[in-house]
């Protein structure tokens, strides 16, 4: 059980806003049936009660030279649809010792409202000293009219970031950081992005919502609801699994149970496993 | 549901005696001070912070042979466990194993809650099996003034009735199926091996009672009777496990959760279960 490990000078830290009571896994993966997420009884897939367990939270990337966080959770005010609770990722980030003024970028994974929920407050950039960083197309996207009108997040939390001049678009492969690369993962949103860290010969990859179960590492063809494009999504999955087992890559997954969502994938008898750190 | 894999041609299928309620950790692990358990929370313990308890039983099942490892506490009902009564033979059948289907009936140690089903009412449970005890604990424990109870019920009429093998250390039970000596627990403690079509797996009977000793092998279980050699003999199977890659099975790790692989990540040893 841990929220932290270390890539090379890079120091992964995972960071809560907001868990909200387990719910029945069917809201969640739809098109799981029931009886299949009996076979990861024994991996803490579902609690004791048989409900899923989902967190929001964030991951700081923090070396000598940057502080980087990737998302910013659900925000301030959780949807109904979820508890109805206060995102807490202020207070955590604080109490980690990061101050809102020492972040040096914010890494949005995609737009979805609970990744982008503290990218601004009461109209302001959050992390005042930040740049951050969308994707191209999964900002093409959200900004579409037809998307836009039922995402009343993006004119709040995503928009206003470029007005301020504060936003920059990647596409695949950049360099965002030294050592932290944007990787395309698409088919989650249009143009999902997961983040490569790569330090001191150490390599690490925080997946966003590629993963949202550690039984999708085992069985890579669930799909969350949200999910738009879920073949695209099943074969990103699929590439990023096999890379994380040939890389040996420290994995890092915020919609994992906080204390189990940093860890490696590990290959046993042909099949792929979720092994927290 | 029943966890369960192939080793070759050979079946391992994890069933269990019963499930006895969970426990505080200082039951198992007296000398093991709360706090030290925060790491393994997720891995070792249940939500509640309690020790999962399993009596666990194996099923070897080949084209050859059926065997079992272990026998659980047995029927009952048990006066210390609010009269539970044990369910080997039930959870035999559910996966098709009747008692006079049983080929070998092999004791990792004399233990009451691993040699509780041997015989009932005087009789082999197992009409047609052979029984096979480690030597050194058959001596250990049948020459004693005083008789535990489980000795004298569930070991020493093996003897009389002529089903009793006593076997050495790295003997040969049935083909690809042999002993490993793994002594501390008790004094002729045995593990077995499983060895099939290039593929290994050890049933490691009370040398592991919990995932947390895998990062923690220095943690004695209460009734480990010499605690020094039980450390060296899990350290043991812990190298030769992940060096093998061997499957472990284990019956005292949770139900649903005892057939696993240890590995190694970053230099810290951690149990993986299998998906069925």
């Amino acid at each position: 059980m841990t929220r932290s490990a270390r890539i090379g000078r890079v120091e992964i830290l995972n960071i809560e806003d907001y868990a909200p009571s387990p719910f029945d896994p069917q809201v969640f993966f739809p098109d799981v049936p029931i009886d299949a997420w009996e076979r990861h009884r024994a991996h803490h897939a579902l609690d004791k009660n048989g409900k899923f367990r989902v967190s929001f939270g964030i991951f700081a990337l923090i070396s000598d030279n940057f502080i980087v966080l990737v998302d910013t959770g659900i925000g301030p005010s959780v949807p109904d649809m979820f508890g109805g609770g206060e995102g807490r990722l202020m207070t955590n980030l604080r109490e980690a010792g990061i101050q809102p003024s020492q972040v040096t970028a914010v890494l949005n994974t995609h737009l979805h409202p609970d990744h982008v929920g503290w990218n601004m407050t009461n109209g302001e950039p959050t992390f005042p000293n930040a740049r951050y960083y969308f994707s191209a197309r999964d900002y093409e996207h959200w900004t579409s009219d037809s998307v836009l009108a039922n995402a009343p997040h993006i004119p709040t939390q995503a928009q206003p970031l470029e007005g301020l001049g504060l936003l920059e678009l990647t596409t695949d492969g950049d360099d965002i950081a030294p050592g932290i690369k944007s990787l395309a993962t698409p088919g989650h949103t249009p143009g999902h992005q997961s983040f490569l860290i790569e330090s001191d010969g150490e390599k690490g990859i925080v997946t966003g919502d590629v993963i949202h179960s550690r039984t999708q590492y085992t069985d890579p063809e669930w799909c969350a609801g949200a999910d738009i494009d879920k073949p695209t999504a099943v074969a990103t999955r699929k590439a990023m699994i096999e890379r994380i087992v040939s890389e040996n890559l420290t994995v890092a997954s915020s919609h994992l149970v906080v204390d189990s969502n940093i860890g490696h994938v590990v290959e046993i008898e042909n099949k792929r496993y979720w092994q927290p750190l | 549901m029943a966890l369960r894999t192939k080793i070759g041609r050979i079946e391992i299928i994890a069933i269990c005696d019963f499930v006895p309620p969970p426990a505080p950790t200082t039951d198992p692990f007296p000398e093991v001070p709360i706090d030290a358990w925060e790491p393994y929370q997720e891995s070792s313990l249940n939500t509640e912070g309690l020790y999962p308890r399993n009596y666990g039983v194996f099923v070897l099942r080949s084209d050859d042979f059926t065997a079992i490892v272990d026998t659980g506490l047995g029927p009952g009902p048990h006066a210390a466990m609010n009269g539970v009564e044990g369910k080997l033979l039930e959870n035999l059948a559910g996966v098709g194993v009747q008692p006079s289907d049983v080929d070998g009936v092999i004791n990792t140690h004399i233990h009451p809650d691993h040699v509780g089903w041997n015989i009932v009412d005087g009789k082999p449970t197992f009409s047609r099996a052979r029984y096979t005890v480690s030597r050194v604990d058959w001596e250990h424990w049948t020459n004693q003034d005083d008789l535990p109870p489980h000795v004298r019920d569930n070991a020493l009429p093996l003897e009389g009735l002529q089903v009793l093998d006593l076997v050495e250390d790295d003997q040969e039970i049935f083909v690809g199926i042999r002993t490993l000596g793994t002594p501390g627990h008790t004094p002729g403690h045995q593990s077995i091996l499983i060895e099939s079509d290039g593929a290994a797996a050890v049933i490691t009977g009370d040398v592991l009672h919990t995932p947390a000793q895998l990062q923690e092998p220095g943690w004695s279980f209460r009734a480990d009777l010499d605690k020094v050699a039980a450390i060296a003999s899990r350290q043991m199977l812990i190298e030769k496990a992940i060096t093998d890659k061997l499957t472990v099975a284990a019956g005292h790790l949770q139900y649903d959760g005892n057939i696993g692989h240890i590995v190694e990540i970053e230099g810290r040893r951690y149990w993986q279960v299998l998906a069925d």
